[in-house]
């Protein structure tokens, strides 16, 4: 590899707007310094790696903290709308069950059932994408349906499957989730631009994180949340299952801390969306 | 604003009239004996702080067709206060016996 060839590399590291405005003239500066080297090689590409490591990590800190300010409120936004859709869609659904409860229903299995819940939760992070990546009205109508639709497939899966007891359940299911959302999204809604594997790599991380920091947190909080849901169908999932915790979160939330996780689950979810796909990128996929 | 030291650095090189990076380079190398090496790295960023800033400007490409800078009066004017403010530094420095008296 040609000295040219390695600075191109370290070039990698700082954000892409820099090294789209100034990547060229420091490449064009490096060579002249290469061949003018004053320093022995070893101390020389000691210099050019320091140099480049310190600087590239300032600017990334000042694009984060210029990234922050301006997104804040509008993040904030997102996050609230994510978890009232979701919240709100999951509620009516629990309400319509109850409503137009029939001993028919009592065959449901609890896999059928999470379909139904499949359905809100991928609406909901549907929306919540939609908003973060400042997409247009139809494709963000179509977007959120992929999602719920991937969903509820997913999920009726995940609850098909014997394997909720296992110590990596939680971390499996919602990395199995998110794969089949992602992909419902990727195949559904492909617009031919990067912006699309992104998304689909996003949603899959999302899940996955959100299943696990919903295991995690509020594993002491679902009691008596809802117990049309937890019993009987969902009763031998719930004490296990991250995404049946997921679910109940959602649905109902019984506590405060319950809310403020599923906040930081949907923030975390949106950061993580809006960090793989630019918002400039989404704006203008159509 | 106050510059750092590497943009101090830069605004003096640009006192001698228009450069490209690799010239600052080589201008805050010789002035300080080589004491003080600035990387392309540590260069450009300077270079963006202090073109938002509104103290340097780009200005046209020299024959090698490279980007060139230019000093505008506001960083003259910055360069300035700022030589003040470490002419200050220096006095006082001076007069509590840290330095060797002027004399």
């Amino acid at each position: 590899m040609t000295a040219g060839r390695l600075f191109t590399v370290l070039l990698r590291l700082y954000p892409e707007p820099f090294r789209e405005e100034y990547g060229g003239e420091m490449l064009a500066d490096f060579t002249d310094l290469h061949r003018a080297r004053r320093l022995p090689p070893l101390a020389f590409w000691r210099f050019v790696i320091g140099d480049v490591v310190a600087s590239a990590g300032r600017e990334h800190v000042l694009a984060f903290r210029e990234g922050r300010r301006r997104d804040l409120v509008r993040w904030l936004a997102v996050c609230l709308i994510g978890i009232a859709v979701t919240g709100t869609v999951a509620t009516l659904f629990n309400w319509a069950y109850e409503y137009f409860y029939h001993p028919f229903l009592e065959g449901m299995t609890a896999p059928a059932y999470s379909a139904g819940f499949g359905a809100c939760l991928g609406a909901g992070l549907g929306l919540t994408q939609s908003v973060a990546l400042r997409y247009r009205l139809k494709r963000a109508i179509a977007w959120t349906l992929a999602s719920a639709a991937g969903s509820a497939a997913g999920l009726y899966l995940i609850g098909s499957l014997d394997a909720v007891g296992q110590p990596l359940a939680p971390l499996a299911s919602g990395v199995a989730l998110g794969s089949i959302v992602a992909l419902s999204q990727w195949m559904f809604v492909r617009t031919g631009s990067r912006c699309d594997g992104r998304s689909a790599t996003a949603t899959v991380i999302a899940l996955a994180f959100t299943a696990v920091t919903f295991s995690a947190a509020i594993h002491s909080t679902f009691q008596g949340v809802n117990p049309l849901v937890i019993d009987p169908l969902v009763r031998p999932l719930i004490y296990r299952s991250a995404i049946a915790i997921v679910l109940v979160a959602l649905v109902q939330p019984a506590t405060w801390l319950a809310i403020a996780v599923a906040f930081v689950a949907m923030t975390v979810s949106v950061w993580i969306v809006g960090s793989l796909a630019p918002v400039a990128e989404g704006r203008h996929a159509h | 604003m106050t510059p750092t030291r590497a943009e101090f650095h830069v605004l003096l090189a640009l006192l001698e009239g228009p450069r490209h990076g690799y010239g600052l380079m080589q201008d805050v190398e010789d002035h300080s004996g080589g004491d003080i090496k600035i990387g392309p790295g540590t260069l450009y960023t300077a270079i963006k702080r202090l073109r938002a800033s509104g103290l340097i400007s780009e200005t046209d490409a020299d024959g090698d067709r490279r980007r060139c800078y230019k000093l505008t009066k506001k960083g003259t004017a910055v360069a300035k206060e700022e030589a003040e403010r470490m002419n200050q530094l220096v006095r006082l420095a001076r007069k509590r016996g840290l330095l060797p008296s002027a004399s």
